[in-house]
């Protein structure tokens, strides 16, 4: 237990700027786009009606061959700000939520997607392997902690970096709520106890890790024996040999031998055997929101463009994510424990080629 | 006491080398071993074997475990130097001691420290920011602060210069050695060693060709360093290598009685280097 957990240590001792430092700085970099887009925001308000909209202002914002027009007509914007608006708040900043993990979880997905394929690949290279492998760490518990390095420990951390982005968001929204004549503490405080958001949607992310791990687990082992086992440019053996076997496939289905059909070739095996550093792509397998999918919590079918839209079902996964069955339903995709028996499969032979790593 | 390295009939073949071809030998704890070949004998590869770096045919015990059974177990006794410069370059030298510590059951952090405080080491720095000798100074502080029954060196001190080189023997043998502990070391540089070793061991193309240990190696090689009028007398005696020295000739002999040289000129004991040089004739030919 103790050696796993300086495993792991020395992963992110390694790899700091990847785990660490990209998924902060994609986090500040959002919050300095949307300060940069709250300021301009209220300077073309200003510009536009020649003073600030406050509560009571009635406006409206019409949307014409690209162009937004807003006049002060038709939308009140009611005072004082009653649960109604509180619960709107509340549904934006949930989705933030989304969408913050959701950028950060693509840079990460990179991140851990390169890797794994170095993980045992880059101290062969160096030879610093044989340093490694003076200590008394068996080869098992090595790849095993790479494993829970991209499986386990870099999600947490993900997870954690996008809700105190979460709550940094907050505070950047809190002088302009402020301004236009909502009482920030109250909004502050109602969101955070009343509906709670982030910490909701905190839990959906925590119960679906498991579901995350199970599903990523043929990626994990695909590229950790691409890793283990070749000579030289994992990367390109990571693509090429799906590659070819799609083409292969291909052929078979020309010449009428036994084959799958293209579709479930690319979308379902490649994907998934390529795609699983993507905190998320198990939801999208299974129908759930995506993380990129912005998904709005206890709004009545309230979306916007990028919505993956599963009804009640979805909605209450996230608002009620110990309870409900939509994660539990998830489990019962057979390509989930084709792919994660698959993937056990390979960290075994990735483990079989480490240990034999210094032939030559 | 038994034997900390037993292997017999060793071999190793690559796809265009025999690496080790029947190689058997017995090493004794307390000892300093040194496995001495030209390049391509097959020195790293039996170093390799002894680790369960590496597959091969024949038996080995090292201390009493099968090494490619157990290698991660064994490496709870056996330390390991393999080259300069293989600590990872990303490491700091803080974080290279906190990860020894928490996953040898053996190391002592103080003693490592301790030695650590007489080089220009610092904790925060990288290994990238390391000289060559800097590097070989923390890897070294971080061996003698493990107490192992076998320590094996592979070239350790290649590309050091000499003060490095000086101090890395140095302090192997004045702070880390002792009746407990044996050493098994391949090195090139034959001359430096020649004070620090308690037994030599000759490989060339895969064999083990002599396995002495040096008291005896200085009976049984003698140099004799001759005028003119006295070669011939010495060449009727065989002596496995003739050199030209200052005007003189010096004769290498192996194994004749040293009254039978005593005759023909002044007697020295043979270095290992030039035993090294005589028994490697013609290997790159």
């Amino acid at each position: 237990m103790k050696t796993y957990l300086w495993l792991v240590k020395r992963e992110f001792w390694e790899h700091r700027g990847g785990f660490v430092w990209a998924p902060i700085w994609t986090g500040v970099a959002m919050l300095a786009l949307l300060l940069l887009g709250l300021v301009a925001a209220e300077v073309s308000m200003y510009s536009h009606f020649g003073h600030t909209l406050k509560m009571g202002d009635t406006s409206t914002v019409v949307i014409e061959h690209g162009k937004v027009h807003i006049s002060t007509e038709n939308i009140t914007i009611p005072t004082p700000a009653g649960p109604k608006q509180l619960a709107i708040m509340h549904k934006i900043v949930s989705a933030g939520l989304f969408g913050i993990s959701g950028l950060i979880s693509t840079v990460i997905a990179f991140v851990l997607f390169f890797y794994l394929l170095g993980a045992l690949y880059d101290d062969r290279r160096d030879r610093s392997i044989l340093f490694w492998r003076s200590l008394p760490i068996s080869d098992t518990s090595t790849v095993l902690s790479k494993v829970i390095t991209a499986g386990l420990a870099v999600p947490l951390l993900v997870i954690a970096i996008a809700i105190v982005t979460y709550f940094a968001m907050l505070v950047l929204l809190t002088p302009f709520v402020w301004f236009h004549g909502f009482n920030p503490f109250s909004l502050l405080f109602s969101l955070l106890w009343w509906n709670s958001a982030p910490l909701q949607v905190g839990l959906f992310f925590l119960v679906a890790l498991p579901l995350n791990f199970l599903w990523a687990l043929p990626t994990f082992g695909w590229l950790l024996l691409c890793s283990a086992a070749v000579r030289s440019k994992p990367f390109l053996w990571a693509l090429l040999v799906p590659l070819v076997a799609g083409v292969l496939n291909g052929w078979f289905a020309l010449l009428g031998l036994p084959h799958v059909t293209a579709e479930s070739f690319w979308a379902k095996g490649v994907l998934h055997l390529l795609g699983g550093t993507y905190y998320g792509s198990a939801f999208a397998a299974a129908g759930l929101p995506t993380n990129m999918a912005i998904v709005i919590p206890g709004s009545s079918g309230m979306t916007l463009p990028s919505v993956i839209h599963n009804g009640t079902a979805l909605r209450n996964a996230i608002l009620h994510p110990l309870t409900s069955p939509v994660i539990g339903q998830a489990y019962l995709m057979p390509e989930l424990w084709i792919g994660a028996a698959l993937g056990i499969g390979m960290i075994a032979l990735a483990i079989w080629q480490r240990r034999r790593a210094i032939e030559t | 006491m038994s034997a900390v390295i037993k292997a017999s009939h060793l071999s190793k073949r690559y796809k265009h080398t025999q690496a080790l071809i029947d190689a058997s030998f017995e090493i004794e704890p307390g000892r300093i071993v040194g496995l001495i070949g030209p390049n391509g004998a097959g020195k790293t590869t039996a170093l390799k074997a002894i680790l369960g770096l590496t597959d091969f045919e024949g038996e080995l015990q090292v201390l009493g475990q099968d090494p490619r059974q157990t290698r991660y177990r064994l490496m709870n006794d056996v330390c390991f130097i393999a080259d300069v410069a293989i600590l990872p370059r990303w490491l700091r030298v803080g974080e290279a001691l906190s990860f020894v510590e928490n996953i040898h059951p053996r190391f002592d952090r103080d003693k490592c420290q301790h030695f650590l405080s007489r080089t220009k080491l610092q904790m925060r720095q990288k290994v990238r920011e390391l000289s060559k000798g800097m590097i070989v100074q923390l890897h070294l502080a971080l061996v003698m602060a493990i107490n192992a029954r076998l320590l094996v060196l592979d070239e350790p001190t290649l590309g050091l210069d000499i003060l490095y080189r000086k101090q890395f023997y140095q302090s192997l043998l004045e702070e880390y050695f002792d009746q407990n502990k044996t050493i098994l070391v391949t090195t090139h540089q034959v001359e430096e060693l020649e004070n620090i070793l308690s037994d030599v061991m000759f490989i060339r193309d895969g064999r083990i060709v002599l396995h002495s240990d040096m008291d005896a190696l200085g009976q049984r090689f003698l140099e004799v360093v001759t005028t003119a009028e006295h070669i011939d007398a010495a060449r009727a005696l065989k002596p496995l290598h003739e050199r030209q020295m200052f005007g003189k000739t010096v004769f290498l002999f192996d194994g004749s009685p040293r009254e039978q040289l005593q005759p023909l000129g002044e007697i020295h004991r043979a270095s290992i280097a030039d035993i090294f040089v005589a028994t490697m004739q013609g290997t790159y030919a």
